[in-house]
């Protein structure tokens, strides 16, 4: 009797003790909430759809961006503080940071003082990349609980097709289609409307290893330009290296980061993942000679590389000096220096009669999630990204390409040419990863396995794709 | 003194499996002492000897001790960890009891359904448990249960969240419990002994070793786990010392130059201080173990 009183007046203080203390109605740091609706239509969105002007004062100052690391100050918080705090401890040892965090830092400050221009406060969440980061944003998003601005790759089209994101008001989406190179904006394009934009993408370009190609009795200044020269440079790299090196990878992993980079090559024989009604298409005959040529590629890549669930196992014998030519994004060249690999770069080459494309690699695309409470906020920050302060800023820093015309068509162009080649490949053919209309996830395991299939397996290529088109048919009607 | 072969043969697979065990921190060790760009440019045997080893990784641990952020994260992990073994404990130790000596109708039932909740993986759990949070009701700006964000992104993430009934150490408790004569509890009784007196004193100390072995899981749970933090708050000053190794791992592999090395040492700092609780704590767990009835 006295055991179940006291269980109950314990159980009954502890409910009151964690009611009230956190019931206060302010947040963790004691001030105040932003006083704001959740309503998707709430007046924000409606004043950011009539007018980019940006003479008046805001009336809700905070905007909350979900960084990302390539665009950002590392850790969460005010970002004018961040930008501080990182000033300071460079001031106290230059070494204490980075030239990759020091690259972020400019970036970060010239974006942080085109918003504090127009009244704007940035906040900075720090939800990390990835897996993790889908995860955190799905729970963020169901529960209706999101930043002014949400960055993500592969999920964000998903979102868009799902109705979790705003779709850029007039101004801004003209603003972006005149003035922004196509493959930064493309991929988040649904139903004609523009969902979120990309401030610097990266595409896949080739890149080959110039002592390898010596070693091969290759021309270390010309790397193939069709898929057959391809095999053939491969195949010499491949005979010279006895083991020690390889021809080629392209990573086919069945995972993200395979579906980016090998899903490139049905695209440019004239196949690809969907049809433009967005079913999947994973049988068509022109993905055929694409998934044979990777196959056959793989016959000269180190054993079991491409098809690996863990992209560690291609970037090892990369920058270790063990691989004569593979595909990658515009951070390849800043890994070139680091690991002193003396890499050539050119155009994807094509197969006979195929066309230019590419997917996105490495896009962290901007979006305003239709839960956010300060959404002009948001898209100013996007127009604020977008500005000629920040895309020189991004230019300057030589890391990756910038996105808006402008800035990539001037001076840009002679000062970085390696670079210009990634802005080059974002124009034209670019896709993004499709969202599937049911199982989505289901239907990328389906897709990743068949393609583990066509490189670890001599089975007939086309009965692996009908048999994955079969299930996935089932899996989306 | 003549070994027997078959000692002889148990030794060298006991011998072998320790290896495979301490394989991956000998590794660890071994790479912490690289470069970056020696890491990235060499191609690592089994055991990898840095050609110019370095002591910058381990330097920077050192150095970061003093960081403002780190010492948060810090005391953090550490009374994070320090609750939740103080909380997980006292209600695995009342809720074995409850399960062990009270009787009441549906308790057998009742127990199977506590179980089972334990057999949920934490990641089907994670959507559910983000609303749950965020629909807190009256905190972080809540009316009834909308309008602000709940208990995200505060302290009571870890107050509430973590250790509010640890069932699979009330089974534990229960079990050991049950081989405490009820004839005990009845001589405490007649004796005058009050039942909270009953619970605290008397049976409470014939519980130590299983209760040692619930707090060890528990710290070593707790200090490693970096999916609370990461994907129930968002502040610096709330994170704990694996959510921002975590944070770092993801600032290190999006600019496509992962620091290896450094992330390597990074995890071998974190996960001395659980080492050191094992390799002082190991016999409790042994001891508990056995108390339970789940030994062999």
């Amino acid at each position: 009797m006295v055991l179940k009183r006291c269980v109950t007046v314990l159980i009954a203080a502890l409910l009151v003790f964690a009611v009230t203390a956190c019931g206060s109605g302010k947040s963790n740091d004691g001030k105040a909430e932003q006083s704001a609706s959740t309503d998707p239509s709430s007046s924000s969105a409606a004043s950011a759809t009539e007018s980019g002007d940006s003479s008046s004062a805001p009336a809700n100052k905070t905007v909350v961006i979900n960084a990302n690391a390539a665009d950002n100050v590392a850790g969460s918080g005010e970002v004018a503080d961040l930008i501080q705090d990182l000033e300071k401890k460079i001031k106290e040892d230059a070494n204490s940071v980075d030239e990759a965090g020091k690259q972020r830092l400019a970036i970060a400050k010239a974006a942080n003082k085109v918003m504090a221009d127009l009244g704007y406060e940035l906040k900075q969440e720090d939800w990390g990349w990835s897996e993790p980061l889908v995860q955190k944003q799905t729970a963020a998003l169901v529960a209706k609980q999101t930043p002014d601005i949400i960055t993500g790759e592969t999920q964000s089209p998903g979102f868009a097709a799902q109705g979790l994101l705003e779709p850029f008001p007039d101004w801004l989406d003209q603003f972006v289609r005149e003035n922004v190179v196509e493959g930064a904006w493309k991929p988040m394009e649904y139903q004609g409307k523009i969902y979120g934009v990309a401030f610097q993408p990266g595409v896949s370009v080739l890149f080959w290893n110039k002592d390898l190609f010596r070693k091969s009795g290759l021309d270390p200044d010309k790397g193939p330009a069709t898929w057959s020269e391809w095999l053939e440079m491969s195949k010499k790299i491949n005979e010279a290296g006895k083991g020690k090196f390889y021809g080629s990878i392209v990573y086919s992993g069945p995972n993200n980061g395979g579906y980016l980079r090998a899903g490139i090559y049905p695209l440019m024989n004239g196949g690809g993942f969907v049809n433009e009604n967005n079913e999947p298409i994973f049988n068509d005959e022109k993905n055929m000679a694409a998934f044979q040529f990777l196959r056959d590629l793989n016959q000269y890549a180190p054993k079991g590389a491409m098809a690996n669930g863990s992209e560690a196992a291609y970037w090892d014998p990369v920058n270790k000096n063990q691989v004569g030519i593979w595909a990658e994004g515009p951070w390849m060249i800043s890994m070139c220096a680091t690991n002193k690999l003396e890499c050539g770069m050119g155009p994807l080459p094509l197969p006979d009669g195929g066309k230019a494309a590419n997917i996105t690699i490495g896009a962290a695309f901007a979006s305003v999630p239709v839960y956010a409470k300060n959404k002009e906020g948001g898209f100013k920050f996007i127009e604020a990204m977008l500005s000629d302060g920040v895309q020189q800023m991004i230019a300057d820093t030589g890391v990756r390409a910038p996105v808006t015309k402008k800035i990539a068509e001037g001076k840009f162009k002679t000062e970085h040419p390696e670079l210009y080649q990634f802005y080059e490949a974002l124009q034209g053919n670019v896709r993004g990863l499709p969202t599937f209309s049911k199982e989505n996830t289901k239907v990328w395991q389906v897709y990743g396995d068949a393609m583990v299939r066509t490189l670890m397996t001599n089975e007939d290529i086309k009965k692996i794709w009908d048999d994955a088109q079969t299930k996935v048919e089932a899996m989306v009607k | 003194m003549k070994v027997k072969p078959i000692n002889l043969f148990g030794h060298i697979i006991l011998l072998v499996g320790g290896l495979v065990m301490i394989y991956p921190l000998i590794f660890m060790v071994l790479a912490s002492t690289f470069t970056k760009q020696e890491y990235a440019a060499t191609v690592l045997g089994p055991f990898p000897i840095a050609i110019k080893p370095t002591f910058a990784n381990f330097r920077i641990i050192v150095g970061a001790a003093k960081d403002h952020l780190v010492q948060i994260y810090f005391f953090n992990s550490l009374f994070r960890t320090l609750y939740s073994v103080v909380f997980a404990s006292l209600t695995a130790f009342l809720g074995g009891f409850v399960f062990a000596r009270l009787r009441f109708r549906g308790k057998d039932g009742l127990f199977l359904f506590m179980l089972a909740t334990a057999m949920i993986p934490g990641v089907v759990a994670l959507i559910p448990t983000y609303i749950e949070y965020a629909r807190w009701p009256y905190a972080g700006g809540n009316n009834i249960f909308m309008g602000g964000k709940g208990i995200l992104d505060s302290w009571w993430v870890y107050m509430i969240g973590g250790p509010a009934l640890n069932i699979m150490g009330a089974f534990l408790v229960k079990q050991s419990m049950e081989k405490v004569p009820i004839e005990l509890d009845e001589a405490a009784k007649i004796d005058g002994a009050s039942t909270f007196r009953l619970i605290f004193q008397i049976l409470l100390p014939l519980q130590l070793p299983i209760l040692a072995f619930i707090a060890i899981t528990t710290a070593q749970a707790t200090w490693n786990d970096w999916g609370t933090p990461f994907f129930f708050t968002s502040s610096d000053k709330l994170q704990t010392l694996p959510a921002a190794i975590t944070r770092i791992s993801s600032i290190a592999t999006s600019a496509g130059v992962p620091d290896y090395p450094l992330m390597i040492t990074l995890g071998l700092g974190i996960t001395f201080p659980m080492l050191l609780i094992f390799f002082f704590f190991q016999r409790f767990f042994v001891q508990g173990l056995a108390n339970a009835g789940l030994k062999g």
